[in-house]
């Protein structure tokens, strides 16, 4: 196929617009299945023919589109966009597969919506035109806006609002250094061209800040991430596991994708504050996490702590942090992911999240107990499992570059157990006490079907991690060669 | 590539029971069990190839490849893990046998064969493992499953929290465990064994600035690795979880909290010896921290009352005694202790678990006595387990406890101390496991008429591996006696102590892709100088005192190297005549105490009534760590959620800047009238103004 | 010949009517006329100085302007029809709804 990574963009649109003429809810279902398996599989090829040994985009097209701004439709993937876009087209399915029965209102149009944000999602990945990816960036918002606030808990409008407009504030701020920056490159948004423009460094500290802003929201980092715990809270299953696993991951990608390449002096100037707040993410998040007793907020507020290894390991400019960093997205993404599905598969039947009502599950639901059990392993980063390969890259990564930092965020391990356990503890195991609980019925097919490819790809990270790592080596090195010609970065000398 | 067999074959049973558990139907046993004995087969072999001069050394895969970081899943046997192999896949094995009989008709059954069998696959990759990551692999895959294990029945409030205890504690070990890897990394440039062990020495007088200090690189990774080891072995500050493990079923206390995982902190610093040997000060924590566990948990296990409690505190004692002989150098006697041990250890807690089952699951051994008449079986071995563990010749304890003894008496002033506190230990360790013993099966006949009814001999499943372990018990000490004949165990495992770089040289991997060219590979690899030599008589590299790692405790070393030579027998053999007298004396107490019902205990527990509830209260650890750490941390985790995270960030940061711009447009509207003239007159006015700045200016 | 002057006083006046006609009355049907009074006087202005100019555009747009009149015009009265039905009203001044 010649479009290949446009088909990979556009292809849930057109189910979207299908789904538009289809009124039967039944067909929209299967329709949007249909759509995103197909798109996973389409996407694949991307991997299989992906060449390991240039740094340079690859799949790329480009197409004049808004030739007065210099516009234009301008996609490809290097070995850091590519493991992210199979990563969405990755998980829509299960999006699917887990709103089949819980999404009993308006089902079509939510389908509708998350083809539609599939589209957007896997464009801000591919988007090789900055103004392609800033609208891509902002479309993204508005389904997501839609299912919290249609689909969602009590409080939806509250959360929904919160995450739009805290989001689009930050956006607004990448639009301005968007701007600033196509003026200064001489009217271009080519992300590559941008890559090569230099950017006196007075003018990188701002435009670093105002991206800051935009992506630091997004990751969440702290003191930006308390959209999170609403939204997570009011999304619907699948509204959750689009957010954590992929919407937080764009935050993560912007600053990969243009603050280290564009902004790389700024970016190492600023590399203690980012360290800094990103230590205190983990734990922070980690502690917040414990105090939680509503499962949704639990784990959202680990999101927060994980990702503070993601940015750990993006701004320790060497290869073990940018991959650790890479592959922690990766993996962030299809553990939390699970988590989310799990807790939306005994939300359909107890329809509460409180900690308090649950208890004894290992006994009335034992192969969700397995499924729970092995993702929060692998959330707590046990090897063997995927969530260890991201986190100790990262770890020794980070360990490296600045070993208090290291130590610091190293503390992450033991309080990632202490909540992921304490979850496990109360949840899975202790006396199934509660009258509701003992009727419950273990996974049905089809909530087996979402879980099992999850728990196998668990292990084939956590135990094979090798494809996954060979095809960004050559485009993580090409990033740190970048970095590297420019003076010694500052560090934090407390432990060196 | 055969070896790769024998951690492969329990994950095969793993695997199979785990995704066919739903059709197992309590017949788990017949994949497990079949393939454990296989694997203890294939242990054999593999201890039967390195005995005969063939260490293995390959790579099966690269785990993680990253640039320079290139970790791999492999496969190292030599003769200390050929020796681990045989331990692990022994008790293993008999383990599973025995949980055939005391696990029927348990609810898990098949989840607890599937555990178990995991738990021999990390344990063996652990073991067997040639790099620290897949050492790191094994280390926290052990710790899963003994999470696992413990909280298999998971509806108890109390297993829950100890498997809960348990994970949190090792991980705080791990932590550390992975930190002292992390600096390996940061300081050699590699986590490969033997690359790291040859290149260790080159740093050992490096520095890094920690907080403000210079501090030695090597000590300061040899502290970090020993804490992990402290986590995984009970070590005295994260030891508490032990004891309380023993929640779990009877057959993983034994496998797990006796005989294998808790001794992977000894396998560790011994597999790391080159490292330790480097720092005096490292070794030096190690063998204060060694003997102050032995003490501490000894002082503990003499008032306890569960008979799992008392045999859990003597493991943890026996393992300080353990990390103790690490801490001064005598690694093949630390070694030799943890082999001797792991056999009747794993022994007595079958045993025990042997009576439990028995008496109606009971665990209380006040409300034992008399159990004599109901179980012979269990009352031989027992007896067998108790006077190895209370290390009365000829059974095992004696020799390897003894050895520890006359390694820690040749290594210097503190070594005299060490001894000290190491015979205080054996004296109460010979007291209180024979005051288990003298209430369990004579003492007054405390049993319900419930009980009394049930008590009956455990079934053969049962009773076959405790006379096995029973009869190892008596033998296996004989491998390391000192005084006739050679001592076996410095000879097949002193070599590797005594070579300061890990002297298994890495074979191709297309050498050993058929099994039938290992021995070749081997064959030829023999004339490298490096290469291990086989373990007869009077190695030279063993007896060379140049050959060893120029240590701080290269003296130590050197009196355990000349110890298999056959020097100062005569002061050998007078402390250990006296030590045998002090365990005797130990058990003459307990007879004289236990052994009818008698008065003595509780009078001396009153008059020294401070004391006794400390010992009972565990000298109050659990809470001291409840008010020191998890109350504080639950109170600061709520606290800081509520304040700085609910009202700081999100209502008066966040909220606060939509607030600010509400307040503003609450403001503003007071010029919304809504009344179209008005607008339309701010419009003309605006005109007016904007005409008449355009006509001045 | 009138000089061009005379038609930009008329217009002006004109517009100026109009203006205080929409800032002034109350009667939508009055705003509606005096807004159509200062479009036209916009259009004499054009039509003058198209003529003054010797261009035909100002009269091209005083079509332009026309039109769009007429369908302001229908619009408005379709607005203010439906205003009256629910409000009884045409007086501006209580028209009062489109604030906070």
């Amino acid at each position: 196929m010649d479009h290949l990574l446009t088909w990979v963009i556009f292809l849930p649109l057109i189910g979207a617009g299908i789904a538009f003429l289809v009124k039967d809810h039944q067909t929209v279902k299967v329709l949007a299945l249909v759509t995103t398996i197909a798109d996973f599989l389409i996407s694949l090829p991307l991997w299989m023919k992906f060449d390991h040994g240039t740094a340079n985009f690859q799949f790329v097209e480009k197409y004049s589109w808004i030739p007065t701004f210099n516009i234009n439709y301008h996609i490809g993937v290097d070995g850091i966009s590519l493991l992210l876009i199979i990563m969405t087209t990755f998980l829509a399915p299960f999006c699917v597969l887990c709103s089949w029965n819980a999404i009993a209102d308006r089902n079509r149009e939510f389908m509708i919506n998350i083809m539609v944000m599939q589209t957007a999602m896997v464009g801000v990945f591919a988007a090789l035109d900055m103004a392609l990816f800033y609208i891509f960036w902002e479309a993204m918002l508005i389904p997501m806006y839609l299912i919290v606030g249609v689909w969602g808990g009590v409080n939806r409008i509250y959360a929904a609002l919160k995450f739009f407009i805290y989001t689009l504030a930050g956006s607004l701020l990448l639009l301005v250094a968007m701007i600033y920056m196509f003026f200064k490159a001489g009217h271009t948004f080519d992300i590559p061209a941008l890559m090569n423009t230099p950017f006196a460094p007075e003018a990188q500290f701002w435009l670093f800040l105002a991206m800051f802003v935009a992506f630091a929201i997004k990751v969440p980092m702290f003191p930006f991430h308390t959209w999170l715990p609403h939204a997570h809270v009011q999304a619907p299953t699948a509204g959750s596991v689009i957010l954590a696993s992929v919407m937080l991951k764009m935050g993560a990608y912007g600053f990969l994708r243009f603050c280290l390449p564009m902004l790389t002096e700024a970016s190492l100037s600023l590399t203690p504050f980012i360290l800094t707040l990103s230590v205190v993410a983990i734990i922070y998040g980690a502690y917040m996490a414990l105090a939680q007793t509503d499962i949704k907020k639990l784990i959202a507020y680990s999101s927060v702590s994980h990702m503070g290894f993601v940015t750990i390991g993006m701004f320790v400019y060497n290869q073990l942090g940018i991959e650790g960093a890479i592959m922690q997205m990766v993996n962030h993404g299809v553990t939390t992911g699970a988590l989310f599905l799990c807790v939306g598969i005994i939300y359909d039947r107890r329809h509460t999240r409180d900690l308090s009502e649950y208890g004894g599950l290992a006994k009335t639901m034992p192969m969700f107990a397995t499924c729970f059990v092995i993702f929060s392993m692998a959330s707590i980063g046990l090897p063997g499992t995927n969530g260890f390969i991201g986190e100790f890259m990262v770890l020794l990564g980070a360990f490296t570059y600045d070993r208090l930092t290291g130590v610091l965020a190293a503390t992450g391990i033991v309080l990632g157990a202490v909540y992921m356990l304490y979850l496990v503890a109360r949840m899975i195991w202790s006396e199934c006490s509660n009258p509701e609980n003992q009727k419950l019925t273990d996974l049905s097919l089809r909530e087996f079907t979402i879980l099992a490819p999850l728990v196998v790809l668990t292990f084939v990270i956590g135990l094979y991690p090798a494809p996954f790592l060979e095809v960004m080596h050559v485009s993580v090195e090409h990033l740190i060669n970048q970095t590297a010609g420019l003076a010694g970065a500052p560090q934090i000398a407390l432990l060196k | 590539m055969l070896y790769v067999l024998i951690p492969l074959l329990p994950l095969f049973s793993f695997i199979m029971v785990g995704l066919f558990q739903k059709w197992m139907r309590n017949q788990a046993h017949l994949i497990c069990v079949p393939m454990v004995f296989a694997s203890f087969g294939l242990s054999v072999y593999a201890f039967m190839q390195v005995a005969g001069g063939n260490p293995v050394n390959f790579d099966l895969y690269e785990w993680i490849p990253v640039g320079d970081f290139r970790p791999t899943f492999g496969i190292m046997i030599d003769q200390l893990t050929a020796s681990m192999l045989l331990l692990v896949t022994l008790v293993s094995s008999l383990v599973h046998l025995y949980t055939v009989g005391y696990m029927h008709g348990d609810g898990g059954y098949d989840r607890f064969f599937a555990y178990i069998s995991l738990f021999t696959f990390s344990m063996l990759a652990l073991v067997m493992s040639n790099n620290f990551l897949q050492l790191f692999f094994g280390w926290e895959m052990v710790g899963l499953c003994s999470y696992l294990l413990i909280v298999h029945w998971y509806e108890r409030k109390a297993s829950t929290n100890a498997s809960f205890k348990a994970f949190i504690q090792n991980r705080v070990g791990d932590l550390g465990f992975a930190l002292g890897i992390f600096l390996v990394w940061d300081t050699v440039g590699s986590l490969d064994y033997g690359t790291v062990f040859a290149a260790i020495g080159d740093h050992r007088n490096d520095t890094m600035n920690l907080l403000g200090t210079q501090v030695n690189v090597v000590t300061m990774i040899a502290l970090l690795l020993f804490v992990g080891a402290v986590g995984k072995s009970a070590q005295f500050l994260l030891h508490s979880w032990l004891p309380d493990a023993m929640e779990g079923p009877t057959p993983i206390s034994a496998l797990i909290h006796a005989a294998t995982m808790v001794t992977a902190g000894i396998f560790m610093v011994s597999r790391c010896h080159p490292i330790f040997n480097l720092s005096e000060t490292a070794m030096m924590v190690v063998a204060l921290t060694g003997a102050f566990t032995a003490l501490f948990g000894a002082t503990i296990a003499l008032t306890q009352n569960d008979i799992k409690k008392v045999v859990a505190y003597s493991t943890m004692s026996q393992l300080g005694y353990m990390v103790m002989a690490c801490g001064i150098g005598a690694y093949v006697a630390g070694m030799f202790h943890l082999l001797t041990h792991g056999v009747f250890k794993a022994l007595l807690f079958l045993a025990a678990g042997s009576v439990i089952h028995a008496l109606s699951a009971e665990q209380d051994i006040r409300k034992m006595g008399q159990a004599k008449k109901y179980m012979p079986t269990t009352y031989w071995t027992m007896l067998w387990g108790s006077l190895a563990l209370a290390g009365i010749f000829p059974f095992a304890g004696f020799f390897s406890k003894d050895e520890i003894l006359w390694e820690a008496w040749n290594a210097g002033v503190m070594g005299k101390g060490l001894w000290l506190i190491g015979v205080i230990v054996a004296f109460m360790t010979a007291f209180y496991t024979f005051r288990v013993f003298f209430m369990v099966f004579y003492g007054k006949d405390n049993m319900t008429d419930e009980m009394r009814s049930h008590a009956h001999e455990s079934p053969r499943v049962i009773t076959i591996p405790l006379v096995v372990l029973a009869v190892g018990a008596l033998f296996v000490g004989w491998l390391g006696n000192p005084m006739f004949g050679p001592n076996l165990s410095h000879n097949f495992l002193g070599p590797v102590f005594n070579t300061p770089v890990s002297h298994v040289p890495v074979t191709e991997h297309a050498q050993l892709q058929m099994p039938n060219l290992v021995g070749e590979a081997f064959a030829e690899e023999g004339h490298d100088p490096h290469a291990a030599p086989a373990p007869h008589g009077e190695d030279p590299q063993a007896a060379d005192p140049h050959a060893m790692a120029p240590a701080a405790h290269g003296a130590a070393a050197a009196g355990g190297a000349e110890h298999g030579g056959g020097h100062n027998k005569t002061m050998e053999f007078l402390l250990m005549a006296f030590s045998l007298a002090v365990a005797g004396s130990g058990i003459f107490m307990a007879y004289a105490w236990y052994y009818r019902p008698n008065e003595a205990p509780a009078k001396l527990a009153a008059s020294y009534n401070g004391l006794y509830q400390g010992s009972l209260n565990k000298w109050y650890w659990d809470e001291l760590y409840d008010a020191v750490f998890v109350r504080p941390t639950v109170k600061f985790a709520h606290g800081l959620w509520r304040v700085a995270d609910e009202i700081v960030i999100d209502k008066v940061l966040v909220d606060g800047v939509a607030i600010t711009t509400r307040i503003g447009g609450e403001i503003l509207k007071f010029f919304q009238t809504g009344r179209v003239q008005h607008y339309a007159m701010v419009m003309s006015l605006g005109i007016f103004v904007i005409l008449g700045g355009f006509f001045l200016f | 010949m009138i000089p061009l002057s005379s038609y930009v006083i008329l217009s002006a006046v004109l517009f100026f009517i109009g203006v205080v006609g929409v800032l002034m009355r109350r009667s939508i049907i009055v705003v509606l006329l005096s807004i159509e009074l200062m479009l036209n006087a916009v259009n004499i202005n054009f039509v003058a100085f198209s003529h003054y100019l010797e261009s035909i555009t100002g009269q091209v747009f005083v079509f332009f302007t026309l039109t769009v009149a007429a369908a302001e015009v229908a619009v408005g009265l379709a607005l203010l029809i439906a205003i009256y039905r629910n409000r009884q009203t045409v007086n501006v001044e209580e028209l009062d709804m489109m604030k906070w």
